[in-house]
């Protein structure tokens, strides 16, 4: 294992963006910080800028105003990145498959690492979620 | 020299991405363009796909954090427009669950307004003191959010008896707990500072934008559906509609805090309802739909939401409207901006609860020379926290006036 | 304002070009020919202190029916005023000079019916201000009928054997 591999494994810095959801997961993944999942404890951190990221959690399905968006994220983004999709739109697009405007589920477009469906996932699910691509990772 | 600062699309604390290009001069604010869409999902055009039973379910992923009020807006149009009444039990019901989301997000927004002042403390107080609720909201309904609760006709589900009393033992503690936060709130000189007199929007604007819910009621503008257009069982209920004056940020916080007590008191109410009469119908059976129009009103906890649904006769809407308060009290902040500093943008944008607060990226650009500063959102909110420093570090000197 | 009175009052100022109905107590409808169009909402909002509230509009094929609806909150209806722009070309003026609060409300009318809102200050699409395809307004009848049809069922296998089949798209060290 490399040793960027390593340090990421002790504490994933992670950052989240929306394409397009209805603010569920992205309530959830907020209140995994708050104190009674309080995620901190374990080192995961919610990051502001993508540059310093390890872990990018991504909720809905991807809209075209947002596609272009999501992919210049991603490409910022400091490599090796873990993609966690969280959510039933993310995951398949869900209810809104058929939307005009929507161009399709996040795999499509990016690597993804994990899924995590539910509408929306409780946060022990994200958590789970988190911690099993950590453990990929050896 | 006006620059513009373009905040957004993506913020990464939380929500829809969403995007304000500020027109500064100096440290003033003089500008705004505001631009939005970034999570249209065709949801109006998808409706018109799905049968009279399905939309609730679609129109409740409109936003995560009014996911009753919507289908609460939606049952209504259609029950508007085949006139017809809910058992009684059923409409307390869905009292109990609207006001339970309305206590959880007014909750969520005083937390995240905490934290784009740099008080984290309130942040993680009131996101400890939400989790009852939801819990609550478990129990009553199967789900943290997205509830599935509503149909036309009625409502999915029953409150067990034997639940009623854990519901009130919540109510007990979150209303000691939002007493002494509330309190906290008022007393605390540097919120005073750094709120009071920020993003005045007065009563006569909300009514030209057409302002809705918490932020024009925090400019004296007296309106709420629950009261003025009553549905269901809210003309039976005894609540108080809470409104202030200055329409600052200060008290768009104080209009949600105590709005959480009345949405306490409702529940009590509605939960003895359900008590007393132990059973009873949850709701009516609709067999078809016939032509015609109908508009559904219900206070959703950012505002008024409005549903106007319009059939042919058929099994589905042939054209369905939504209007969430967030759209016109967005536009709002064309008003409430100007002439702020822009370490308030952040909070004055992020006061009317929009379901997207967006503070991700500022780039300053020098519309001379086309340089380019980016901002990441954390310099924002740093930007932010050092104001509020400043103003303790002043207040502790004694160099501002304290007021009790 | 009492509710006989409104409709009176509306009716006394502009006689013959509307049609004044009412569905049920607190639904009352007002329609309105095109060209009082803006005096009608300029009426209501600053003389009878209507509250506004949004607008809605319903595609028909001779033309697209345009709404707006003004509550009035201390007795407890909703007035609705209704008036039809015909095709092709729908054209109405905007009340968004009268009415600030209607600005962002007819931009989305525009971007969705294609209705053109004349003396509108700043008539742009309001969603999808940048990736929207020139000429795209995807709420038009006609529009409808060429929309992208559903996906197919299967489209959920492709897309799995995709993921799992074939090496993923990017590539991770």
């Amino acid at each position: 294992m490399s040793i960027t591999l390593k340090a990421l494994k002790k504490s994933p810095w992670v950052f989240h963006v929306n394409t397009g959801a209805c603010n569920n997961c992205d309530i959830e993944i907020l209140d995994c910080l708050t104190p009674r999942f309080d995620i901190e404890r374990f080192g995961i951190v919610l990051v502001g800028s993508i540059r310093h990221a390890d872990v990018l959690l991504i909720s809905g399905p991807v809209t075209k105003n947002t596609l272009p968006r999501l992919i210049r994220l991603y490409e910022q983004a400091p490599k090796p990145i873990k993609v966690i999709v969280v959510g039933a739109c993310g995951c398949s697009c869900g209810i809104f498959r058929d939307g005009y405007n929507i161009v399709g589920p996040v795999d499509k477009y990016l690597p993804v690492d994990a899924y995590v469906p539910g509408c929306p996932p409780k946060p022990e699910a994200i958590i789970a979620g988190v911690v099993k691509v950590l453990n990929t990772l050896g | 020299m006006v620059k513009k600062v373009p905040i957004g699309p993506y913020h990464p604390i939380l929500e829809e991405p969403e995007f304000f290009e500020l027109h500064v001069e100096g440290e003033r604010v003089v500008g705004i363009d505001i631009t939005i869409g970034w999570s249209h999902r065709g949801i109006e055009l998808l409706s018109e796909h799905k049968t009279w039973d399905q939309v609730p379910f679609l129109v409740e992923r409109i936003c995560g954090i009014c996911s009753c009020s919507h289908p609460y807006a939606y049952v209504k149009a259609v029950e508007d427009l085949l006139g017809i009444e809910v058992p009684l039990r059923a409409q307390y019901l869905r009292a109990i669950t609207a006001e339970l989301e309305r206590l959880h997000s007014h909750l969520l927004w005083t937390g995240l307004a905490g934290h784009f002042m740099g008080y984290n403390t309130v942040f993680m107080w009131t996101w400890k003191f939400r989790e009852p609720v939801l819990d609550v909201l478990e129990a009553v309904t199967g789900n943290r959010n997205h509830y599935a609760m509503l149909k036309v006709g009625g409502v999915r589900r029953d409150i067990p008896q034997e639940e009623i009393p854990n519901v009130i033992k919540m109510l007990d503690e979150l209303e000691k707990n939002n007493a002494m936060l509330t309190n906290a709130i008022l007393d605390d000189p540097v919120i005073h500072a750094r709120t009071k007199g920020v993003g005045v929007l007065p009563w006569d604007k909300c009514r030209e934008y057409g302002a809705l819910g918490p932020t024009a009621r925090a400019g004296g503008y007296d309106i709420d559906a629950r009261r003025d257009h009553p549905i269901d069982a809210y003309d039976k209920l005894d609540f108080n509609v809470i409104l202030c004056e200055n329409g600052d940020v200060f008290d768009k916080v104080v209009v949600r805090q105590l709005e959480n007590f009345e949405s306490i008191k409702i529940i009590r109410q509605a939960l003895k309802a359900i008590e007393d009469t132990e059973t009873g119908d949850i709701g009516v059976e609709v067999k078809e739909v016939p032509a015609g129009e109908g508009i559904g009103i219900y206070e959703a906890p950012r505002g008024e939401v409005l549903h106007y649904v319009r059939s042919d006769g058929g099994n589905m809407p042939i054209r369905h409207k939504v209007r969430a308060p967030s759209f016109n009290n967005i536009l709002t902040n064309e008003y409430s901006v100007l002439g702020s500093t822009v370490a308030d943008a952040g909070l004055i944008t992020a006061a009317v609860d929009p379901c997207y607060s967006c503070t991700e990226r500022m780039g300053f650009v020098d519309t001379r020379t086309g340089e380019r500063k980016v901002l990441t959102e954390e310099e924002l909110i740093k930007l932010s926290v050092e104001k509020t420093e400043r103003i303790r570090k002043e207040i502790s000197q004694g160099k501002r006036l304290r007021k009790s | 304002m009492d509710k006989e009175e409104v409709k009176k009052r509306i009716a006394e100022r502009f006689g013959e070009k509307v049609r004044i109905g009412e569905r049920s107590p607190e639904r009352v409808y007002v329609y309105a020919e095109n060209e009082i169009w803006v005096d009608l909402a300029d009426f209501i909002f600053n003389e009878l202190d209507a509250r506004f509230d949004t607008g809605a509009c319903v595609d028909d094929r001779d033309g697209v029916e345009v709404m707006f609806f003004f509550p009035f909150d201390k007795e407890h209806y909703y007035l609705t005023i209704k008036t039809f722009a015909r095709k092709p070309n729908p054209e109405l003026d905007s009340i968004s000079n009268v009415i600030i609060g209607a600005k962002w409300i007819e931009r989305e009318i525009f971007e969705m019916y294609e209705v053109n809102f004349r003396n509108h200050p700043d008539l742009r699409p309001v969603l999808r201000a940048d990736t929207r395809p020139k000429d795209f307004y995807p709420a038009k009848r006609e529009v409808k009928d060429d929309h992208e049809p559903p996906r197919r069922r299967d489209d959920g296998e492709e897309r799995a054997d995709e993921v799992f089949g074939k090496p993923p798209k990017g590539k991770n060290p």
